[in-house]
């Protein structure tokens, strides 16, 4: 998976996401974050948008078009605001960040 | 964290390492089966769900924006368990929250909500449209929180707080 | 040797002097009290209770005295100690024995933190253990009551101690505390119980205290394997019911239950996460305490390990 040249805002992965301890049970995904001590309960949708991250950088279309791939549902039923909220959140907890793609591409 | 497996391939693995003796989490359901379920339950099965334990309780990130903070519910008959003059339009899908369930998020975001405790089964009732002649009304579930003020969230602040729908 | 093995002298003298070493589960007290109210309730609801062999280190040292100074004459009061410290405001002098048991409670909630802490009741049948989280109110005290005088073993009525090393239940099998009409029920379901005195207008309405039998408290040393989560809640008139609950759900049920989950940081995820994968949970509705315990004694034969 290569970053998409659409959008010029990327997202990455943090050092904190990659030492996340998981849990799960069917679609529901108890999530312990050591650099916070904080337990996290997720679902497909939000583990998915870090699990694509894993690859690497990725523009935030990208990462939507991904997860609603691997989600099996069709483009653009992940709403774009609820997208826009699980990334904001995300970057609450130090999980994701995001770039310029300027600066991504350096 | 084994950045190159896929999440069931993690979630197994860290079960595994999790659990003594192989007690290990129910069988992961297949990326088919979740497929199945997403595409019964709707849209909003794919809304995603970010929740976080904080002092006890669960936190609704970012804090929900409620319908309608507080309604009274008619106590007894006629009309038992009406929804008395809700201040916004009722639609199905919308759910009725007990008292204390909910509290206010902190400035800048005072006119939204988040959870003090689960929202649950015990504590909330999606309403329910009563069809009579001329007086139509609504409900919460089968006339429950009669007498209570309760509030009103849309479904999908409801799925936000990490209710099944 | 055990409290009932000294006389009620001997008793109140080592209360007011040195102290009375009493050992509940993992934990040994020493406690110290002026008060000979106290004294006497002491030695008939503790008298099965062992006392900890010589040399053995003291967890809290507790007590339950009446305050310094002018206060000590104007209003009769009684002051909870820990380590000479008093952390409450003094309670009146007749619920000395409640507010003891109280203190003793928030001495294990605020310093065992070597244990994972669930806020569950617990019994134990067959080397099994149910786990009980629940909220105030929700009738845990009063079920775990019902069981343990059905043939099944009190770990605790309050705390669920894991251990973090191998997941199991340590026993804490004290005085189970009633409120209110609870007293009742359980004289009417089972009137062979020993049940203390009532005191009344406590901060939590009327309380009284149920001892639990006497295999509970020899077997004190026991741990179990946890089997079961069952989430109970008390609601008049309502049929029984017990329903599988996603295991998600009862993580999270039990995580915020705890006493100490934050605490224990990483250790506590990994252990709700390893107990809750182990157990079958389930969610209880019920009104009726006979029903409750068919229903439990059913689920624990019905799960053939």
């Amino acid at each position: 998976m290569s970053a998409s040249g659409e959008g010029t805002e990327i997202l990455i992965s943090t050092p904190a996401a990659g030492s996340l301890r998981w849990q799960q049970w069917d679609d529901v995904y108890l999530v312990y974050q050591a650099s916070s001590a904080e337990t996290h309960v997720f679902n497909d949708t939000t583990a998915l948008i870090l699990r694509c991250l894993e690859h690497g950088p990725q523009s935030l279309t990208a990462v939507r078009s991904w997860t609603e791939a691997a989600l099996g549902v069709g483009q653009g039923q992940l709403a774009a605001d609820h997208f826009a909220f699980a990334i904001g959140r995300l970057e609450e907890l130090g999980l994701v960040d995001s770039l310029e793609q300027s600066l991504a591409t350096q | 964290m084994k950045s190159t497996e896929s999440i069931d391939e993690t979630a197994a693995s860290t079960g595994r390492s999790l659990a003594d003796g192989d007690a290990v989490s129910p069988s992961q359901t297949s990326l088919m089966d979740q497929r199945r379920r997403r595409l019964v339950r709707g849209a909003m099965a794919v809304a995603p769900l970010v929740l976080t334990l904080r002092s006890g309780a669960l936190a609704a990130a970012s804090c929900t924006g409620v319908k309608i903070a507080s309604v009274s519910v008619k106590n007894g008959a006629p009309r038992a368990g009406e929804i008395l003059s809700p201040s916004a339009p009722l639609v199905a899908g919308d759910v009725c929250v007990a008292p204390g369930v909910l509290q206010q998020c902190p400035p800048p975001s005072t006119e939204k909500v988040l959870t003090s405790s689960p929202i649950n089964a015990t504590n909330s009732e999606p309403i329910v449209f009563r069809d009579v002649t001329g007086t139509d009304y609504w409900t919460c579930g089968n006339r429950e929180f009669q007498g209570q003020n309760v509030a009103i969230l849309s479904s999908a602040s409801v799925a936000s707080m990490g209710v099944a729908p | 040797m055990i409290v009932g093995d000294l006389s009620r002298r001997e008793l109140a003298n080592r209360l007011a002097g040195s102290g009375l070493g009493l050992r509940f589960g993992p934990f040994n007290l020493s406690i110290r009290s002026d008060l000979s109210s106290f004294a006497s309730l002491a030695h008939s609801l503790y008298a099965p209770y062992p006392l900890p062999e010589a040399g053995e280190m003291t967890d809290f040292h507790v007590g339950i005295r009446r305050p310094r100074g002018m206060r000590r004459w104007l209003r009769r009061q009684a002051c909870f100690t820990i380590d000479g410290q008093s952390p409450f405001a003094p309670y009146t002098i007749e619920h000395a024995f409640p507010a003891l048991e109280w203190g003793i409670n928030w001495c294990v909630a605020t310093r065992a933190h070597h244990l994972l802490m669930l806020h569950s009741a617990g019994v134990e049948r067959k080397g099994r253990a149910i786990l009980f989280p629940a909220s105030p109110g929700d009738g845990k005290s009063t079920l775990c009551t019902a069981l343990i005088h059905s043939g099944w073993r009190l770990m605790s009525d309050e705390f669920g101690l894991v251990r973090p090393e191998d997941g199991m239940l340590l026993p804490l099998p004290r005085l189970i505390p009633l409120k209110n009409e609870s007293i009742d029920v359980i004289r009417r379901f089972r009137p062979e119980a020993i049940i203390g005195p009532a005191f009344l207008k406590t901060r939590k309405g009327t309380v009284a205290h149920v001892r639990p039998p006497l295999e509970s408290i020899r077997r004190m040393h026991e741990p179990a394997r946890p089997r079961w989560f069952v989430f109970p809640r008390w609601i008049a008139n309502a049929p029984l019911t017990l329903e599988p609950m996603a295991k998600s759900q009862a993580f999270l049920m039990v995580a915020t239950n705890a006493f100490n989950y934050e605490v224990l940081d990483e250790t506590a995820f990994r252990l709700v996460a390893d107990l809750v994968s182990s157990c079958d949970c389930y969610s209880l509705s019920y009104s009726d305490l006979d029903e409750a315990v068919a229903a439990l004694d059913e689920l624990s034969r019905a799960t053939d390990d």
